[in-house]
C-alpha cells in the first residue's frame, strides 16, 4: 500500500512534484502517464527512497519512507540503468544475494524464455536485452511494490510484447502493485489496470482502463449546439475550427442530441487531449 | 544483514579491476625497475646517488583508488541490484578493512622479504640506514619504504602491520567519505575547507605547528598505541560522517 501526502519535491528553483497526493491501496498493474518533465521518474524515486521529498510524507506498507530507509518492499529501476558488467549468471547471482526473498527461479525462468545468453557479460547484450534482464532482476525481487521507470524505451513490436507477457506472468505469479511509467499509452493498455496520469508535478487523473472507457468521449458538431451541452460535464479540451467544435469530455456519459454526435477516444487521444488539451478549455 | 554486507564486500571485490590493474601496473613498474638497477650495479660495480621509493608502498594505491571507486561507481549499480544503503555503508567499510589488511600485508612483506634481499646484495640500503650514515647515498641506492620513514619499522613486525593498517583504513575513510559528498555542494565546501586550511597552515609558522602536531599524531608518533587509537578513532567519526552522506547520495 502506497500512501504519497502533500509531497513536494524541488530540484533547486525547479518543483517537479508539486503537493501531490496520491493512495494506491489495492495490488494491481498500474501505469504512470505523463509527458516528458513531468515528474513520473521523481515521483517513482521518491516511493523508492532514492532521493527525499522537500516536504510531505510517503509511506509504503505503514512505514514512512526516506532515504535512510529505503523500504524493503520497493524495488525500483530505470530505464537504461547501469550495472555491473558481470555476466548475466553472476548479475542474477549478485541480485538474489542482496535483496530479500529474490526469486531465483522466476528469474532463470525468464532468462531462459527470452533467450538471454547466461555467460554474455551486461556490456556484450544489446540495448533491449539489457534492459529486459534488469526488469527480470526486479520482478524477481520479492518486494510488495515494484516501480519500473520507461521499461520499454527503445523496444521494438515484438520485444513489447515480451515484455507485456513477462509483466503479466509475474503479477499472476506474485500479485502486487506494479507502477509502470511508460509513453506508450495503447500497448500499456492490454495489461494494465489503472491510470495514473501526471503533469506537472501532479496528479491529473488515476482511474481505472475500464473508467477512462466508458467515461471519455467527445462531442463534436456546431459550436451553437455543442457548447450548450458542456455546461455541468467535466471538459478536459476543446477545439474549434470555423463554427465547429469538438470538445472531449471526461464524466457521465448524455445522450446528445442527432446534430451532435457522440465518438468514443481512444487512450492515446484521451492522454493527450488531457495533458495537452488544458490551455484549451 | 551480514549475508547483505557479505555479498556488498563480494560485488565489491569482483568490481574494482581498475584499482587491481592501475596498483598491479605500477607495483610492477617499480619491481621491474628494481631489478633492472640490481643488474646495472653488478654489471658496472657501481650504485648510489639515488633514491627511489619502494615498489611495496604502492599497494596503498589499491585502498585510495578502492575508496574513489566504491562510492562512484559501485553504489548506483549496487542499488540498481536491490542493493539498500544500510548495507552498502557496513559492507564497503568492510570492504576498506579487508583491503587495508591485505595492502598491509603485501606491502609488509615486500619490506621483510624483497627489500631485504635487496640490501643484502650491497647496492641498496634502507631509509633508517641512509639516516644513521648519509654517506651510503654515495655507494648505494636507497629504498625508502614509509613504513621506515613514518617511523613504525621501530616497533616490530607486529607493529609494523598495526600501525599501517589502521593508518591505510583512515586513508581509505577519508577518501570514500570525501569522494561521496563531490555530487552535492557541501563536498565542494569541504574540498575549499581542505584547501584553506593546507594553504594557511603550511606556510605560517604557529599554525604550522597544528598540522605537524595532527599528522604526528596519525604517523609518526613514536608511542604506537597512540597512533593506532587516535587513527581507529578518527577513522570511525569520519566514517560515521559518512552515513549521512549516503543517505543524501542519489542514486
Amino acid at each position: 500500500m502506497i500512501k504519497v501526502t502533500a509531497v513536494t519535491k524541488r530540484f533547486g528553483r525547479t518543483t517537479a512534484i508539486d503537493r501531490l497526493s496520491l493512495e494506491i491501496l489495492e495490488q494491481g498493474i498500474y501505469s504512470l502517464l505523463g509527458r516528458n518533465g513531468a515528474g513520473k521518474t521523481t515521483l517513482m524515486k521518491l516511493i523508492a527512497g532514492h532521493i527525499a521529498a522537500s516536504s510531505g510524507i510517503i509511506t509504503v506498507d505503514g512505514k514512512t519512507v526516506s532515504t535512510s530507509r529505503m523500504p524493503e518492499s520497493v524495488s525500483f529501476i530505470e530505464s537504461g540503468s547501469i550495472q555491473f558488467n558481470m555476466s548475466v549468471s553472476a548479475l542474477i547471482n549478485a541480485a538474489a544475494e542482496l535483496s530479500y526473498g529474490f526469486d531465483l527461479d522466476f528469474a532463470l525462468e525468464m532468462v531462459n524464455r527470452f533467450d538471454l545468453d547466461m555467460s554474455k557479460k551486461f556490456k556484450q547484450l544489446s540495448f533491449g536485452m539489457k534492459t529486459m534482464l534488469t526488469t527480470i532482476i526486479t520482478l524477481a525481487n520479492n518486494s510488495s511494490v515494484i516501480l519500473l521507470d520507461e521499461p520499454t524505451l527503445g523496444f521494438d513490436a515484438i520485444l513489447r510484447n515480451d515484455f507485456n507477457t513477462l509483466l503479466l506472468e509475474s503479477y499472476h505469479k506474485n500479485p502486487r502493485i506494479l507502477i509502470v511509467s511508460t509513453h506508450l499509452i495503447d500497448e500499456i493498455a492490454k495489461v494494465t489496470e489503472r491510470l495514473i496520469i501526471i503533469d506537472k508535478g501532479r496528479i491529473l487523473i488515476e482511474a481505472g482502463i475500464n473508467d477512462i472507457d466508458e467515461r471519455a468521449y467527445v462531442l463534436s458538431g456546431q459550436t451553437k449546439h455543442v457548447l450548450p451541452l458542456l455546461d455541468g460535464l467535466n471538459c478536459i479540451a476543446k477545439t474549434s475550427a470555423g463554427n465547429m467544435m469538438a470538445a472531449c469530455i471526461f464524466d457521465e456519459r448524455i445522450v446528445p442530441p442527432d446534430y451532435v454526435t457522440i465518438e468514443r477516444i481512444g487512450l492515446q487521444d484521451f492522454f493527450i487531449n488531457i495533458v495537452g488539451g488544458k490551455s484549451n478549455v | 544483514m551480514y549475508k547483505k554486507i557479505w555479498a556488498i564486500v563480494k560485488i565489491n571485490f569482483q568490481n574494482l579491476k581498475i584499482p587491481y590493474f592501475v596498483t598491479g601496473l605500477v607495483c610492477l613498474g617499480l619491481f621491474i625497475e628494481s631489478i633492472v638497477y640490481t643488474i646495472i650495479a653488478a654489471v658496472s660495480g657501481h650504485a648510489g646517488n639515488q633514491m627511489q621509493t619502494s615498489a611495496g608502498n604502492y599497494f596503498w594505491l589499491l585502498m585510495i583508488l578502492a575508496a574513489i571507486f566504491i562510492p562512484t561507481r559501485n553504489f548506483r549499480r549496487i542499488a540498481n541490484l536491490g542493493g539498500k544503503r544500510i548495507h552498502f555503508f557496513w559492507g564497503s567499510l568492510a570492504s576498506y578493512v579487508l583491503l587495508a589488511l591485505a595492502a598491509t600485508c603485501a606491502n609488509t612483506l615486500f619490506f621483510y622479504t624483497y627489500e631485504q634481499f635487496l640490501f643484502s646484495t650491497g647496492y641498496f640500503a634502507g631509509y633508517d640506514a641512509f639516516v644513521q650514515n648519509p654517506a651510503l647515498m654515495d655507494t648505494r641506492i636507497i629504498v625508502v619504504n614509509l613504513i621506515e620513514l613514518f617511523g613504525w619499522s621501530k616497533n616490530g613486525v607486529l607493529f609494523v602491520v598495526v600501525q599501517q593498517f589502521v593508518f591505510l583504513l583512515l586513508l581509505a575513510v577519508v577518501v570514500h567519505t570525501i569522494t561521496s559528498m563531490q555530487d552535492k555542494w557541501y563536498g565542494w565546501a569541504v574540498d575549499l575547507y581542505i584547501a584553506t586550511i593546507l594553504s594557511t597552515f603550511i606556510p605560517i609558522a604557529s599554525l604550522r605547528v597544528w598540522l605537524l602536531g595532527f599528522f604526528n599524531l596519525i604517523i609518526f608518533i613514536g608511542n604506537p598505541l597512540i597512533q593506532i587509537s587516535f587513527c581507529l578513532l578518527l577513522a570511525l567519526v569520519i566514517y560515521v560522517i559518512s552515513w549521512p552522506v549516503i543517505i543524501r547520495k542519489a542514486i
